[in-house]
C-alpha cells in the first residue's frame, strides 16, 4: 500500500491516514517511506518484562540532538519503563507526566513524518495507534553575523540567520508587544518551506493581510528555496524592472518597517527577510539615516538621489551631447574630448557601450571568483581595462573615467542598481540614437510606468506622486525625527500618528 | 506577452536603424575658433576659418611642451554668402564647420564699409552661432589679423581676442559689443552700433615676436555700413556717456597741465535726461563717478579737504570733455550711437515720431548739455607724496 | 463614467497650469510684442479678467450637472441633435488643437536643435508615451505632473533669474503709447492659449472635491498669467525691439544666458524641461479628446479610442501644414473660430442652462 511500486513507476507519499497499532506494521511503514534512508534512525527501546512494553524512537541524525534525545526522552522513559504498564506508560505520556517540554501526541501519518523531517522525534509505543512527537531539533547554523551586503557605521549589526526562529526571535527582540503576530505557512511541495507572516496589529491594515495569504495560497510550486522565489512569486509587476518587494538582513530595518504598517515575510532557509508594500523611495532610504542627525543624513539621502541620477544619465547625456548637441559642452571641455577622440577606431557609443559591459563583466567576476584569485582580478581589472585600454588606443579615457563614476555611483543605491541596469543601457543607445530627445523621451515612459505602478495597493512613487506632506519630510531628505508625526499615508491608512513630541523646554 | 515583446524589439530595431539622422561624430566635425570675414575684389566673401587642431593641444598638453606651431590653422574660404562658403570649407578641410565655439568675428574694413547686413542676417538665423561671440572690425585685412601674433595665454588665438575684449572692464578704452547686442540696437531702421576695434600696433619698435596686435578704435556702423571710427578717448567718451564704464584711469591736470594726478574710477553711471526747452530737444547727460587717487604729484597737498572738492572738480571737467568730445564725434557722423534717441523716444514718445525719420539732421544739431559729479573717496596708503 | 479615478482637487492647480503654459510660452511673448510692443502687459491683465470670468462659467457649469462632462450635458442642455452637434465640434476642436501643439513642438526640436531628423521622428516619440499615458488612465497622469511639474517651474524660474544681467529695464518703456488697436490686437492673439481652460469641463467630474475647484482654478490661472508676465518682461527687457523678429524668444533667452562663465550654453536644459512641460500639455488634450470622442460615441472602454486618436493626431500633425510659417499664420486665422469653439460653446451652454433654469425646465 505505501511501498515504492517499481513496476508502475509511481511514488506514493503519505497519506492522511491514522497509524497502527502494532508497532511493527507503523516502522515498516515509515522506513518504507524514507526509503530506508541511512539517516532516519530507528531507535528500539525494548523491555523484556512481563509488560512487554516496546517503544521505538525515531529521529534523522544531523537534524536532532543526540544529548538532547538522550537526556529528555530516553532517559524519562527508561526511567519509567520497569515500572509500569503499556497502558499506564501510554498514559502516562498521554498526560505528559514527564513534563517534557514541546511534547505532543501525533495521530497522522503524514504528521509524522513531517515532524521526523523537521527534527522532531517521534516516539512510537506498541499498541498504541498514535505517536508522540518532541522537539529536539538542532542542527549547525551561521551565527548571527553582520550582513555583507548591508553595512552601516551607526546601527545594530545584527543579520538575520538562515534558521526562521532565530529571525523570529530577533524581530521579538526589537517589538515586544503581543500585538506583534507570525503567521505561518507552508509552500512548496517538494521543499515544505515555512513562510511566516509578521505583522503587527493596530498598525497595519488588514486587507493587506488577507491579499497576502490570498497571494500565497495561489503558489503552486515544487521548491522554495529561497526568499527570493517568493518574492518573485508574490510581486505586483513581474515584469517590471523595479522592485515592488522589498527585502533585507538586518532586524532593525524590517522592525521599522513593521512599525510603519508593512507586513513581513520570513522564509525558513533564508537570511532575506522580504517587506510588503515596498516603494520607491525606500531605495534611497537606509536605516543609518535614522541613527545619524537629519543634516548629514539629508546631505546622504541627496547624495544617493543624486547617484541615481548619474548612473542614468551620466553616459547617456555624454553620449548624446557628445554626438548630438556639441554646443552643450563647453568650448575647453569640448576641445578635450575631441582631441582624446582622435585615433579611437569605434564610435563613441560603441566605446561606451564595450567599456560599460566590461565593468560589469568585471563586477559579476568579484562576486563569483574565489577569494585567493580575487586580489589578480583587482589588478587586472585597473590595469588592462583602464589603463592599457587608453594606451592602445582602444577607448578614450573620458569614457573610461565616465563608466567608471557611473560603476562606482551606482554601487551607492546597491539594491536599485540591479534593477536599472538594464535602464543605463537602454539610456544609452537612445542617447545615441536621438539625443537628448530620445533620452527624455525614455525618462517620460519610465516615469509614466512607475508612478502607475503599485506594490500590494500602494502606489509606487508615494510620497512623491500622489504627493503627500507628511510624507514628504522622510523622502528625499530625512527631517528631524521629532517632525515624523505620521505613519506613511500610502501604507499605514489608519493609526496614523504615531508619536506626539512635546516640545522641549528647560525649565529656568 | 510574446507578442508585446516582438513588438518592442521592433520597434528598438527600427528606431537604431534608421535613426541618427543628425548624428555629428566628433571626427567629423572641424572646430572652429575664430572666423574673419573679408570682402574680395569681385565682391565676394572670403572667410578665414580658424579651425582647432585638437590633436595636437592634446599634445602639447600631455607632453608640456609649447612649440613653436599654434594648435591652430587657419583655412580661406571663398564664397557668394556666409552659407556658401561655410560649404565650400569643407571642400578643404574633408570636414564640417562647426560654428558653436566659435569666440570672435572678425571683419575686415572693406567688408564692413560696403555692408555686412547680409552676414548678421545669416548669423541671426543659424541657430549653431551663439548670441555671445563677440564682434571686432579691423582696418586691415581680417585674414591678417588673423594669421598675426597675439601673446599666447590662451594657446587659441582666437580666444586671445576674447579675453582683450572682456578687459575693457578694466581699462574702458575698448568696448565690447557682442552678436545680440549688436543686432538689439540695429533693430530699427537708421539705427546705429559700434564695434570693437583690431588693429595691428602702428609702431613697429612696440611690437614684439609675439604680440602685433591691440585692441583700439571703434567702427562705427550705420544701417549696418561702416562709417567711421572713434578713437581711443573718444570710445572712452562713449563709454562714459552710455554708462558702461567699470573701471578706468583717468589723467587729470591739477593744479596745472604740467603736474597730473591719476584718478582711479572705479565706479560710473550716466542718465541721459531728454528735455524739452522752447520747443526745441535738448539732452541732458548726467555722469557720476566714483574713484580714487592713484598717483599724485608733489605739488597736491591730498590731506586738505579743499584739494579733495578740487581734485572733484578737475577730473569732473576732464570727464565731461572726454565725452564732449566722443558725442561730438558722433554728431559729425551722424550716428547717434549714444541712446539718445531712445530716451526722446521713452520720455516724449509723441515727440519722437515727428521727429524721428530726421532724427538724423536733428541730433546733429541738437545741444547736449554733460554735467559730471565725480566723487574721490581715497587716497590709497598715503596721503601726500615725497615732497620737491 | 468611462474613467473611474478621482483626483485630488490639489493637483487642479499644476494640471490647469500645465495645460496652458508651455506652448504659451514658446510663441505669446512675440506675438504680442509685434502688436503691442512695450503695453503687451495690458493684454495680459485684460486676458486675466476675461478668463477669470470664462473659469466662473465652466466651473458652474461642472456644478450644475455634477459628474457630467461637456460632452455629455450639451445634449441635456440643447438637447439629444443640437447637443451631439455640439459635442461634436468640441471632439474635433479637441483633435485639431492637439495636432496643432504637436506639430508646434516637433518644429520646435527641428528647428534648433536637430535639423535634419524628420519631423515623424518626434511626432510618434511624443505620441506613443502620451497614448501610453492616456491609456494608464487620468490618475497616472496626474502623478506624471506631480513630478514633472516642480522640474518645470524651477527651470523656467532658473532661466528668468540667470537672465536677471542682460535685464535692461528701461527697454519696458515708454508705456501707454500704442493707440488702441494695437492693444486690441495683441489681447486677441492670447485669446488662443488662454481659451484652453475650457479644458477644465472635461476633467472637472474627476475632480475629487468638486466645491474646491472654483478656488484651485483661480490659483492656477493668477499663477499663469504672473508667470507670463515675468517671462514677457525678462524677454523685452533682454532683446528691446529685437523681440519680434525672434521665432522662439524663450529659447533665444536661455541661449544667450552667460553667468560667471559657467552658467552657458543652457539650451539644451530646456529642451529636456520643455518636452516634459510639451508632453504633458499634450497627454492632457489627448485625454481629453480620447475620453470626449468615447462619450460621444458612448463607448464602454476608452482605451481604443486612445490609441486610434493618437494616430489620426500624429498624422494630421504631419500632413496640414508643410512649414512653420504657414502654421503661425494659420495661428492668427484660427483665433477666430477656436475662440467661438472653446469659450463660445461653454457661455452658451450657460446662457441656455440658466435660460431654462428660469423657465423651469432645470
Amino acid at each position: 500500500m505505501t511501498q515504492y511500486d517499481k513496476n508502475s513507476r509511481k511514488y506514493q507519499d503519505a497519506k492522511h491516514e491514522k497509524l497502527f497499532k502494532d508497532i511493527d506494521e507503523n516502522v515498516q511503514t515509515i522506513k518504507a517511506l524514507f526509503r530506508n534512508s541511512f539517516d532516519v534512525l530507528f531507535q528500539e527501546i525494548n523491555i523484556v518484562n512481563e509488560n512487554k512494553l516496546k517503544a521505538v524512537i525515531i529521529f534523522i541524525n544531523g537534524l536532532t540532538s543526540k544529548s538532547s534525545i538522550e537526556s529528555n526522552v530516553v532517559k524519562p522513559l527508561l526511567a519509567h519503563i520497569n515500572t509500569t504498564s503499556k497502558e499506564a506508560l501510554i498514559d502516562l505520556l498521554d498526560k505528559n507526566e514527564l513534563m517534557l517540554t514541546d511534547f505532543t501526541p501525533c495521530d497522522y501519518l503524514d504528521q509524522t513524518i513531517e515532524a521526523i523531517l523537521v527534527g522532531r522525534t517521534i516516539i512510537l509505543i506498541d499498541g498504541c495507534d498514535y505517536a508522540f512527537e518532541m522537539d529536539t531539533s538542532h542542527w549547525k547554523e551561521r551565527d548571527v553575523t553582520e550582513p555583507n551586503a548591508e553595512s552601516v557605521v551607526r546601527g545594530p549589526r545584527e543579520g538575520f540567520t538562515e534558521n526562521m526562529i532565530t529571525n523570529t526571535a530577533l524581530i521579538r527582540r526589537k517589538i515586544k508587544t503581543p500585538r506583534l503576530t507570525f503567521e505561518s505557512l507552508k509552500i512548496g511541495k517538494l521543499t515544505q518551506t515555512q513562510v511566516i507572516i509578521a505583522s503587527i496589529e493596530g498598525v497595519t491594515n488588514n486587507n493587506l493581510i488577507k491579499e497576502m495569504k490570498i497571494r500565497l495560497s495561489r503558489i503552486d510550486t515544487d521548491s522554495v528555496l529561497d526568499a527570493g522565489y517568493i518574492e518573485q512569486f508574490i510581486e505586483d509587476e513581474p515584469f517590471s524592472l523595479f522592485p515592488t518587494v522589498g527585502f533585507s538582513e538586518k532586524p532593525d530595518v524590517i522592525a521599522s518597517k513593521l512599525l510603519e504598517g508593512r507586513i513581513a515575510l520570513i522564509v525558513d532557509g533564508s537570511p532575506d527577510v522580504l517587506s510588503v508594500p515596498h516603494l520607491f523611495i525606500e531605495t534611497i532610504q537606509s536605516s543609518e539615516d535614522y541613527y545619524t542627525r537629519p543634516w548629514y543624513a539629508s546631505f546622504i539621502r541627496l547624495l544617493r538621489l543624486l547617484s541615481l541620477i548619474i548612473v542614468l544619465y551620466f553616459p547617456s547625456v555624454y553620449i548624446a551631447a557628445q554626438t548630438y548637441h556639441q554646443e552643450m559642452l563647453p568650448t575647453q571641455l569640448f576641445i578635450t574630448m575631441a582631441a582624446s577622440k582622435e585615433g579611437v577606431p569605434f564610435p563613441a557609443v560603441i566605446e561606451l557601450l564595450i567599456m560599460s559591459v566590461l565593468f560589469e563583466i568585471l563586477k559579476e567576476a568579484g562576486v563569483r571568483m574565489p577569494k585567493p584569485i580575487g586580489l589578480a582580478v583587482n589588478i587586472v581589472g585597473a590595469l588592462v581595462l583602464g589603463e592599457a585600454a587608453v594606451e592602445a588606443g582602444l577607448v578614450s579615457s573620458p569614457i573610461v573615467m565616465i563608466t567608471a563614476l557611473a560603476g562606482i555611483a551606482g554601487f551607492t543605491i546597491y539594491p536599485l542598481n540591479d534593477s536599472i541596469t538594464f535602464l543605463r543601457f537602454a539610456f544609452i543607445i537612445l542617447g545615441a540614437v536621438s539625443g537628448l530627445f530620445g533620452i527624455t523621451i525614455g525618462s517620460i515612459f519610465v516615469l509614466i510606468h512607475l508612478v502607475s505602478i503599485r506594490s500590494f495597493g500602494a502606489p509606487y512613487m508615494s510620497p512623491l506622486a500622489p504627493r503627500n506632506k507628511n510624507g514628504l519630510i522622510d523622502s528625499i531628505i530625512r527631517g528631524p525625527l521629532w517632525m515624523m508625526n505620521h505613519r506613511p499615508r500610502a501604507i499605514g491608512w489608519k493609526n496614523n500618528r504615531k508619536q506626539r513630541i512635546h516640545k522641549l523646554k528647560y525649565k529656568k | 506577452m510574446a507578442k508585446k515583446l516582438m513588438k518592442l524589439i521592433a520597434l528598438f530595431v527600427i528606431i537604431s536603424l534608421t535613426g541618427c539622422w543628425d548624428k555629428k561624430e566628433l571626427d567629423e566635425i572641424a572646430i572652429l575658433s575664430g572666423v574673419g570675414i573679408d570682402q574680395t575684389e569681385d565682391e565676394k566673401l572670403s572667410l578665414t576659418m580658424q579651425v582647432v587642431l585638437h590633436r595636437d593641444m592634446k599634445i602639447q598638453a600631455q607632453s608640456g611642451l609649447r612649440g613653436e606651431d599654434r594648435p591652430t590653422q587657419n583655412i580661406i574660404v571663398e564664397g557668394d554668402s556666409l552659407i556658401d562658403a561655410n560649404r565650400n570649407f569643407s571642400l578643404q578641410s574633408g570636414r564640417k564647420g562647426f560654428w558653436s565655439h566659435v569666440g570672435t568675428f572678425v571683419i575686415g574694413e572693406e567688408l564692413a564699409k560696403a555692408g555686412i547686413g547680409d552676414i548678421i542676417d545669416v548669423l541671426e538665423r543659424d541657430h549653431e552661432i551663439r548670441r555671445r561671440t563677440y564682434l571686432l572690425v579691423t582696418r586691415s585685412k581680417a585674414r591678417d589679423i588673423m594669421d598675426a601674433n597675439v601673446i599666447n595665454l590662451e594657446a587659441i588665438q582666437s580666444y586671445n581676442f576674447n579675453d582683450m575684449v572682456e578687459t575693457y572692464r578694466t581699462n574702458a578704452k575698448t568696448i565690447s559689443i557682442d552678436l545680440q547686442k549688436y543686432i538689439t540696437m540695429m533693430s530699427e531702421k537708421n539705427a546705429s552700433a559700434f564695434m570693437t576695434g583690431i588693429n595691428f600696433i602702428n609702431d613697429p619698435e612696440k611690437t614684439t615676436k609675439c604680440n602685433a596686435l591691440e585692441l583700439r578704435d571703434t567702427g562705427i556702423f550705420k544701417n549696418h555700413k561702416l562709417i567711421g571710427w572713434f578713437d581711443v578717448m573718444q570710445t572712452r567718451g562713449l563709454l562714459w556717456t552710455r554708462g558702461e564704464v567699470e573701471e578706468c584711469i583717468v589723467k587729470v591736470e591739477y593744479p596745472y597741465a604740467e603736474s597730473c594726478v591719476f584718478i582711479e574710477i572705479y565706479r560710473a553711471g550716466s542718465k541721459i535726461k531728454p528735455v524739452i526747452e522752447d520747443n526745441k530737444i535738448k539732452i541732458v547727460v548726467e555722469l557720476s563717478a566714483q574713484g580714487k587717487v592713484a598717483q599724485s604729484n608733489p605739488k597736491t597737498d591730498l590731506t586738505k579737504a579743499e584739494t579733495i572738492e578740487k581734485l572733484n572738480e578737475a577730473s569732473a571737467k576732464t570727464i565731461k570733455e572726454e565725452a564732449l568730445k566722443a558725442i561730438k564725434k558722433g554728431q559729425e557722423l551722424r550716428a547717434d550711437v549714444f541712446g539718445f534717441g531712445d530716451s526722446v523716444y521713452r520720455k516724449y514718445p509723441e515727440t519722437w515720431e515727428s521727429i524721428k525719420d530726421n532724427w538724423d539732421d536733428v541730433f546733429r544739431t541738437i545741444t547736449i548739455e554733460v554735467n559730471t559729479k565725480v566723487t574721490l573717496k581715497r587716497t590709497g596708503l598715503i596721503t601726500n607724496c615725497l615732497k620737491d | 463614467m468611462l474613467e473611474k479615478g478621482k483626483i485630488s482637487y490639489k493637483h487642479l492647480i499644476s494640471i490647469i497650469f500645465m495645460i496652458v503654459s508651455p506652448t504659451a510660452i514658446l510663441y505669446l511673448p512675440s506675438m504680442t510684442y509685434r502688436e503691442a510692443k512695450q503695453d503687451s502687459f495690458i493684454p495680459i491683465i485684460m486676458i486675466t479678467i476675461v478668463t477669470l470670468f470664462f473659469a466662473q462659467v465652466v466651473i458652474s457649469l461642472g456644478h450644475m450637472y455634477q459628474n457630467k462632462t461637456i460632452i455629455q450635458y450639451s445634449q441635456d442642455i440643447l438637447g439629444k441633435a443640437l447637443g451631439k452637434i455640439t459635442g461634436l465640434i468640441f471632439c474635433l476642436f479637441l483633435v485639431h488643437v492637439n495636432s496643432v501643439i504637436i506639430r508646434e513642438f516637433a518644429e520646435l526640436l527641428a528647428g534648433p536643435f536637430m535639423k535634419l531628423t524628420p519631423l515623424w521622428f518626434f511626432v510618434i516619440g511624443i505620441i506613443l508615451p502620451s497614448i501610453y499615458a492616456v491609456i494608464k488612465g487620468l490618475e497616472v497622469i496626474d502623478r506624471v505632473n506631480q513630478i514633472i511639474f516642480p522640474i518645470y517651474i524651477i527651470f523656467l524660474s532658473a532661466i528668468v533669474l540667470l537672465s536677471y544681467k542682460d535685464m535692461d529695464f528701461r527697454n519696458t518703456m515708454p508705456v501707454f503709447t500704442q493707440d488702441i488697436t494695437s492693444i486690441m490686437n495683441g489681447f486677441y492673439r492670447t485669446f488662443i492659449w488662454f481659451g484652453e481652460v475650457a479644458l477644465l469641463s472635461m476633467i472637472m467630474p474627476y475632480v475629487n472635491m468638486p466645491k474646491k475647484v472654483k478656488k484651485m482654478t483661480f490659483i492656477s490661472i493668477i499663477y499663469l498669467v504672473l508667470l507670463g508676465a515675468i517671462v514677457n518682461i525678462a524677454i523685452i527687457t533682454t532683446f528691446g525691439k529685437n523681440t519680434q523678429n525672434l521665432s522662439y524668444p524663450f529659447l533665444s533667452l536661455a541661449r544667450y544666458i552667460s553667468v560667471a562663465n559657467f552658467f552657458e550654453r543652457l539650451d539644451s536644459i530646456i529642451m529636456f524641461m520643455w518636452i516634459s512641460g510639451v508632453f504633458i500639455k499634450i497627454t492632457i488634450f489627448h485625454y481629453c479628446a480620447t475620453l470626449a470622442i468615447a462619450q460621444w460615441l458612448e463607448l464602454k472602454d476608452y482605451r481604443i479610442t486612445a490609441v486610434v486618436t493618437g494616430i489620426v493626431m500624429a498624422v494630421l500633425s504631419i500632413t496640414l501644414w508643410s512649414n512653420l510659417t504657414q502654421l503661425k499664420n494659420q495661428l492668427i486665422t484660427l483665433t477666430l473660430p477656436y475662440t467661438i469653439i472653446q469659450m463660445g460653446i461653454p457661455v452658451v451652454l450657460f446662457i441656455v442652462a440658466k435660460i431654462k433654469k428660469g423657465l423651469g425646465y432645470g
